[in-house]
């Protein structure tokens, strides 16, 4: 019996040896990195990013409108080093009154081969009809980086 | 090669084993995480800190064992009353997926069991003359093929004396830092071995 006591012992502690445990691995991500806000007369847009790893981007665009407000998606890219991820485009919008919606626009592409490349800058190109007309191509530059190896907070050892 | 020569061999591969402060390697490559586009994240509600982690993909492991193998030995000797004494230097190899990523802190060891190859070569083999004076001679070289598990392995392979032409089977049992050779030799028959193994844990790793 203490021969079995001995050996889950030393088995527990080279468990621990061996898995010392720490931070956790932290991922490159997307990140805009110029204002991602416009004004398109009857209704005002914000981008944010909030998906990002092998298989694409994805990001929320937030639409405020001042009043009625019919708002479409007609483009949305990310263009990367001459290269162009077109995204998912959602149904067109009827914003009633001052409306706030949420629309999601993923960006479905090789963004590991991107990585891999070192194809890590680029831009969100989003062309939006809004009441009836073309407006210009809002332009949100962004780069895909990673700025820690691990993520930081997560190492329990440093609480 | 000269004596001394191989003891600075050993000496240097010692110092490296107990000083080496980063023994882990990590790529770049295809370093992004799991994500899954097909919905928006759970509760949107604009807060511009809102983010979806992406999943761990797991790692690849190539592992590299650099090992002094030491202790005595018997069987190839001139006087048969006294214990020899045998270094080698070995590498060892293994490759692993693991389905999660190493944490910052984890120490590099193949945690499942796998197979690995080893190389080694032994630059110091004693031999007691019926003079008693110590001759030292280069050993053997030998490639293993190894089950493990943790700190336990079991290799099997081939052995081969280059200088005076020797071939044979070498089998080496080993709980690290303890272990047991045993070769066969065609001209030479049994040698034993006490092969205390002092390794320096490395590996590559590269996410899935």
């Amino acid at each position: 019996m203490r021969t079995n006591h001995a050996i889950t012992v030393a088995a527990a502690a080279l468990v621990a040896l061996v898995a010392c445990g720490g931070a956790y691995r932290d991922y490159p991500r997307w990140r805009f990195i110029a204002p991602a806000e416009v004004d398109r007369g009857c209704m005002l847009g914000k981008s944010f990013i909030r998906m990002s790893g092998k298989t694409g981007v994805g990001i929320t665009v937030e639409l405020r409108s001042r009043g009625d407000c019919n708002v479409r998606f007609v483009r949305a890219e990310l263009v990367l080093d001459g290269q162009r991820a077109p995204a998912t485009l959602p149904a067109p919008l009827e914003l009633r009154g001052r409306s706030l919606v949420y629309v999601w626009l993923p960006f479905e592409f090789d963004n590991q081969a991107a990585w891999n490349a070192g194809r890590r800058d680029g831009a969100f190109e989003i062309d939006l009809e809004v009441a009836g007309v073309v407006a210009p191509t809002w332009r949100i530059a962004a780069d895909h980086r990673r700025e820690h190896r691990f993520r930081p907070g997560s190492d329990p050892w440093r609480r | 090669m000269a004596t001394l020569t191989r003891l600075v061999l050993v000496a240097a591969a010692l110092v490296v084993l107990g000083g080496c402060p980063k023994t882990r390697y990590r790529s770049d490559v295809n370093a992004p995480g799991i994500v899954h586009l097909e919905a928006p994240p759970p509760r949107e509600n604009g807060d511009p800190a809102v983010y979806v982690e992406p999943e761990d993909p797991g790692e690849h492991e190539l592992y590299i064992g650099p090992a002094v193998v030491l202790g005595p030995g018997s069987g190839r000797t001139s006087d048969s009353q006294h214990a020899e004494f045998e270094a080698d230097l070995q590498v060892r190899v293994a490759y692993q997926t693991l389905e999660t990523s190493h944490r910052s802190k984890d120490i590099p060891f193949p945690k499942q069991a796998g197979w690995a190859m080893t190389l080694g070569w032994s630059p110091i083999q004693t031999d007691h003359r019926p003079d008693d004076t110590i001759e030292v001679n280069t050993g053997p070289l030998y490639v293993e093929v190894e089950r493990y598990w943790m700190v336990f392995s079991a290799g099997l392979g081939a052995v081969t004396y280059v200088d005076e032409w020797d071939g044979g089977v070498q089998l080496t049992l080993t709980a690290m830092p303890y272990g047991f050779r045993m070769r066969y030799l065609a001209d030479g028959g049994f040698e034993f071995m006490g092969a205390f193994r002092l390794e320096l844990p490395t590996s590559i790793n590269w996410s899935r």
